[in-house]
This record gives C-alpha cells, structure tokens and sequence, in this order.
C-alpha cells in the first residue's frame, strides 16, 4: 500500500494503525453489488476504496489485490437500524456463544478480507438520544485494538443545534479511535446554515475525525479545514444518509437519470437535467480519464452502465482535484485555495447560465455559497 | 415581652421587601398608624442601617404598617437561616428589581415559616435531592433522566409533578407573588429540603415547566446566578423530565403534528403546546421550517399569550396536609400556629388554611 501524502494540523497526527491508513486521504465509497473493480484511476496515495453496506467482505476477498491504495469494509448497520443505550453496535446473532458475539467478531470479519483497517458496526443516532449516543462512545472506548475506525452516524441535528453539538464534540474526544463521522438528512445537510461552520468548528476541536458518506464539496471542506480523511459516496445514497428511523423524502429514489458532477461548478446535476440544459448548445467536455474529452450530457439515461459510467467520471474528476488539495505546504494556503476554487464555482454558474442564455439556469447550492464565503482563520471578523 | 423587643436591621429590610414596599411608602403607612408622630424615610433607612435602634412603641407602629407581629422583627434572619441564599428563579425579562426583591423575601420568609411548621410536628428533614455534576458530555438532559430513574418514574409522562416533589421531600406553596412575570422560584439552603413558590398567578400548562426547571436549578447548579447558560440546562433539565426524548419521540411521530394534535398532546403530557413544538423541533420531528409556520400561527390565533383548554392545575398536599395535622390531631390552635411562623393568624390562615394550598388536597401521611 503506497503511504499518503501527510498532512499537518491538529486533527491529522495518526494516533492508531487505523489513523495510519486513513489520514490524508479521500476515499471512494461504492456499494459492494456495483463495484466490479477497484477502479484504475484511484490514487494510491491520496484515496482508496470503502465497500459500504451488505456483502462488502465477500467483495473485498475479490478485489483487495487489485487494491494499490487501502480497501476497507463498512457494515453500514446505521442505514436502517436505530441506536439504543444497550445497544449502540449491530452485532450479528450470537450463535450459541456463552455471552454473545462481541464486536470483535465483526471487525475481525472485515480484517479476514483483508480489510487494512476495520469500521465499526454502529447504529444511527438520533436527534438528542444522549444515552444511545453515550453507549456508542462508551462502546467505542472499550475497543481495544487499533485498527479500528469508529463510524458515527448520527443525526444532523447533533451538528446544528447548539443544544446537542458540545456533547458531540466531548463524545468525540473520548474515542481514541479515528472517527468517520456522517449526519442523518432528508437533503445536503450542509446546506442548513449552521452545518459548515459547526463542523469547521468540531474538527479544530477535535482529532482524528472525517467526514464519510460525503459529496465531493463537504469532503474537500472537511480536509481543507483540518478533517483527518473522507469517503464521498459514488452515488447520491451514498452521499448522504437519509436516518434510519426516516423514509427517503424522494419519489422514486431509483428512476432518475445519474448524477454528474459538473467540474467547473462543483455541483451534481442529474443526466436528464444536463440534457435538457444543453439541448440547444454543445454541453461542456470532460477531461477526466474516464470522459476522455466526452461531452457531459451523454448521461441522459436510466441504464445501469450509464449510471456506473456517470460514477465513474464524478471519482476520476475529484481524483484529479486531490493533488490540488494536498499540495499546499501550509493549512492556511490549503484553505485560501480551497475557498478560491469554491468561489470559482459559485461565478461558473452564472457563466454557464448567461452562456446559455437562460437565467438562473444553474443556482449555486447553499452549502456551495458557504464554503466561497466564509471567513477564514485570521480574517478580520472570523469568529469560531 | 413584646415591649423587650428589639428590631433586627435585617429583618426589617425583610419584612418591608416582602410587602413591596419603599421606604417611603413604609414611613408613610407608620406615620398613619402613629400617635401623630411623622416618621420620615430617613428613619426607616436608619433602622434598616442598624444605626438606630427600633424597640417599643415606633417598633409597633413598623409591624402594624408592615403586618407582622412585633416578636417577628425581632428575629435574626441568619441565625434562622433564612437569608436570601441562592434563589433560582425562571422570569421574564420585563420583571424589575424591586418585584424580584419581595418575591426573594417572601422565599425567606416561607422558608422561616416551613421551618417551625416542621418543628413543631417533630418532622425529621428527609429529601432525595442531591446535586448532579454536568459537563458538556453529562448534559442537564442526562441530569433528568438520572432523576427519573432514582425517583423510580415509569416511562412517559409525569402525572403529579407537585406531588412527585413533595414525595421526594420538596416543600411546595402557592403564593402571590404579585406579577405574572415568573411562574416559580425555588431555594435550597444545605440541610433544608428544596422550597419551591409556585405563583398563584401561573398558567396552568406553563407553570409545571418552569416548576421542573426550578428543579432542574436544585439538582444542577450549586453556584448562584441566573447566567443564560443556567437558564437554558435548566430548561434541557425540564424538557427530558417531562418530555422524555425516547417515549415522547414516539408519540409525535404518529401522524402529522398541527394544532389540534398539539392540543390533544397538551393534555397528555401536561405541558403547553408551545413546550411540545419546541420538543419536536429539538427531536427533529418537525423541521425548522415546519416549526416557525407552527409559531407563526399559534401566534396569530393569541396562543402565545394564553393557550386553550387550560390544564387541570397542580396544587401542593404535604404542607396542608401537616398544617390540618398539627391542627386536628395534635390540638395546637390557629394563633398558636400563626405566632410560630412569625404570621398574624389572619396571614397565616390565608396562606396556610386558605384555597391557594389546601383546596383539592386528599389526605397524605405528613411523617417523613
């Protein structure tokens, strides 16, 4: 495995083996049913590859020699099951053992498949459960061993409102272990206004966090910002949560056309919307490996290998922006570039939409206004 | 001997703060009550100041204006320990100082009064109340389950919480307080059970909110002050106590929450309507948006101010209870009683005989 590229800041010193293998990267997170191979152009150095949900051992059997960069395992139990305070992991069936089956059995499972480090069964959190929320830290704490990384999928809420956040902060100092951190919400939960900065907030007072089941701004913003590491989902429902004891708001989360991340814009438009976009002009050229120079509104279309394709092309693009986030000698100029980029995006898209000649043809997300906007460490006026 | 009597500077400044009075206003009601003689502000700040000594005649001009009797100013407010001490309280913004001063005395006072009631039927002082240590990761809310747990409370809504209290050794009374600017207040001093003033003037469904916020401020906050972060454990405090997250999550999600589910739900958990929405949007039952239209309406429908369909009001026992004990079992008289609080009976049987404690109260055990 080739070592990443190191970062500085204080929630990036590898403490534990596990920390070792995440710290300074940005992983792709794939579902285990879609994922035929580790893809090619997945940066050894700065990414790596997370199976997330059912069948990601038998998958990571397959695929971990091909894997040049860490390959990991992650139940994904949080996706529908609910934490209490007895039981914050999703432990399988004792099978006749004495005093059930410990953690260690699942995490043992995932490091069997050769998993390079081992993420933790754990349950969704909801909106102010302090006793389930404890139990996953107390749990959490118990682990041992230090190939482990602690998921904590919990509600957005813990995030945002003031009531919740500093217990989150302190459950999160407690955990020894590098923590992948994801927050339940119907939508982008960094487009309610407090998600950015909170999380700015919980990563300068904390180590060893990331930010997991991400799209690709909240993921560069968490690495920008003193995140250890990040996974940002290949698909929309790997992008975000919806929480466990919630339906997903979306119709029919399946028939729709792909997302595609739109790299000057740095946001995920479906197929169907970029075509309808460009009907009457060329649509905009992807350079990526996986595009070649391919026009971006060939993704109109409900077929499985055009929604593999469209996947494909979102990963190889953030796969090349990676060198642009990781080599920056200083955390400030990391997040000088980073905010620039953003902003960069915010103008494109009223470039694209008056090149079009429609207005307000493509409106900058508010999560995407935050991060070109907000103040920066040492600016007059920051505040924390 | 009455006319041995010699006024206490501090309990002087006492008594006249629990009437809501000035110095002046003071003066002029003992200067009605004279032989003709003008007692000027300046004599009352001097008594106040101890740098004149008030005995005899001037003395029972101050109890009749002030309507104590005589023996009462006389009393060391420390020595009974009844001081002011820390004083918790939930109020308004509009409440002024001088309003907050009397309902600080009349705490002192009730506090003076519960004593020798305690006294004289031998009653030990027994409490479950004890200070729970918080930090960021042990929350208020994490306080109140903690309570309910130790006071053995089954899962879900809190029928009685006067009664809870009293149970776990609480002193609760029903006073005026004369403003509708505060609901309760409460005063633990080491040694004494907890004594909570629930102000006659309360809603019904607002004012066991704030009873549980005061006992929120007991169990948490040994250091006085009324800090805007006090204020808000205490009110984290009060909403798991009565709104425990895990059962009432479950009962607000069954369906859409709007007004009249809102209404329905009041009388369930014994709140307002307003303190379920604010329990929803905490829980994210409701989403920012869905709770501002919800405000927005309870608003314009003047529900902000007075909600329907009152709740049935919680009223105290043990004090009545022990009140009619000493009374009818153990023979002692109306005047005795009202002499020992430091009361004229008339005072005494309006606070302590009157509807505002006694009214709907069954029969309890006063031993403890």
């Amino acid at each position: 495995m080739t070592e990443p590229i190191g970062l500085s800041g204080p929630g990036t010193q590898p403490t534990t083996s596990a920390a070792v293998t995440v710290t300074g990267r940005i992983f792709l997170l794939d579902r285990p049913q879609f994922t035929r191979q580790v893809p090619p152009f997945l940066a050894a150095d700065r990414s790596g590859l997370v199976l997330c949900g059912k069948g990601g051992n038998a998958k990571a059997e397959v695929l971990w020699r091909q894997s040049a960069g860490p390959l990991l395992v992650d139940p994904a139990a949080y996706v529908d099951e609910v934490a209490t305070a007895d039981e914050p992991f999703a432990l399988p069936e004792s099978d006749g053992a004495l005093f059930g089956t410990d953690v260690n059995v699942v995490l043992d499972g995932q490091r069997q498949c050769h998993a390079a480090a081992a993420v933790t069964p754990s349950r969704y959190v909801q909106a102010g459960d302090s006793a389930a929320f404890k139990a996953l830290v107390r749990h959490a704490q118990a682990i041992e061993r230090d190939d482990v990384i602690v998921a904590v999928p919990v509600a957005l809420s813990w995030l945002t409102k003031d009531q919740y956040l500093p217990q989150l902060i302190a459950g999160l100092k407690r955990i020894p272990h590098p923590k992948a951190m994801m927050f339940g919400a119907q939508k982008n939960p960094f487009d309610v206004a407090a998600a950015t900065p909170n999380f700015r907030r919980l990563l300068a007072e904390t180590t060893n966090v990331g930010l997991w089941r991400a799209d690709v701004p909240a993921a560069f913003d968490c690495l920008a910002h003193g995140g250890t590491f990040a996974a940002i989902g290949a698909g929309g429902s790997l992008r975000h949560l919806v929480p466990a004891d919630e339906k997903p708001d979306a119709n029919n989360p399946v028939a729709h056309t792909p997302a595609v991340l739109l790299p000057s814009m740095l946001r995920y438009s479906e197929g169907r919307f970029i075509a309808d976009k460009y009907a009457d002009l060329p649509a905009p050229r992807c350079d990526c490996p996986v595009c070649d120079g391919a026009s971006l509104d060939r993704f109109d279309s409900l077929s499985g290998e055009v929604r593999i394709a469209a996947h494909a092309h979102n990963a190889a693009v953030w796969t090349g922006w990676l060198s642009d986030l990781f080599d920056h000698t200083t955390d400030a100029e990391r997040r000088q570039w980073w905010r620039g980029f953003c902003q960069a995006a915010v103008d494109a898209h009223e470039q694209e939409s008056t090149r079009l000649r429609q207005k307000g043809a493509f409106k900058p997300s508010p999560a995407l206004k935050k991060l070109a906007t907000l103040l920066l460490p040492g600016e007059v006026g920051y505040q924390r | 001997m009455e006319g041995d009597v010699v006024a206490h500077p501090a309990m002087l400044v006492l008594a006249r703060e629990s009437r809501g009075m000035t110095q002046a206003e003071l003066a002029q009601e003992m200067t009605r009550r004279s032989d003709g003689t003008v007692v000027s502000q300046g004599y009352v700040s001097k008594a106040e100041a101890g740098r004149l000594e008030v005995t005899g005649l001037r003395l029972s001009w101050y109890a009749a204006a002030l309507g104590y009797p005589v023996a009462v100013l006389g009393t060391d407010p420390q020595l009974h320990g009844v001081g002011v001490g820390l004083v918790h309280h939930r109020k308004r913004a509009s409440l002024g100082a001088p309003a907050l001063r009397r309902i600080h005395a009349e705490l002192a006072l009730a506090r003076m009064q519960t004593r020798a009631l305690l006294a004289l039927a031998g009653i030990e002082h027994d409490y479950r109340f004890h200070r729970i240590a918080i930090d960021d990761f042990d929350t208020a809310a994490d306080a109140a389950s903690t309570v309910r747990r130790e006071w053995g409370l089954a899962p879900g809504a809190v029928p009685q919480l006067v009664h809870l209290i009293e149970e776990a050794g609480g002193l609760v009374l029903v006073r005026d307080l004369g403003s509708r600017e505060l609901d309760a207040v409460t005063q633990w001093i080491d040694g004494d059970p907890p004594l909570f003033l629930i102000n006659a003037h309360a809603p019904a469904d607002r004012f066991r909110f704030s009873l549980a916020h005061e006992l929120g401020h007991v169990f948490l906050h040994a250091e006085p002050g009324v800090t805007a972060v006090q204020e808000r454990q205490a009110d984290e405090f009060a909403s798991e106590l009565l709104l425990p997250a895990d059962a009432v999550r479950a009962e607000l999600k069954q369906g859409r929450l709007d007004l009249p589910r809102l209404l329905d739900l009041k009388h369930r958990w014994g709140v307002s309507m307003a303190a379920l929405l604010r329990r929803a949007f905490t829980l994210d039952i409701v989403s920012d948006w869905q709770y501002r239209n919800l405000m927005v309406e309870m608003s314009a429908l003047g529900y902000r101010t007075q909600e329907p369909s009152d709740l049935v009001r919680e009223r105290p026992r043990f004090v009545p209870a022990l009140v009619a004990d000493l009374r009818n079992d153990r023979g002692y008289h109306l005047d005795q009683l009202a002499e020992a609080t430091g009361l004229l009976p008339d005072e005494f049987a309006r606070l302590y005989v009157g509807d505002n404690n006694s009214a709907d109260a069954p029969p309890v055990e006063v031993t403890r």
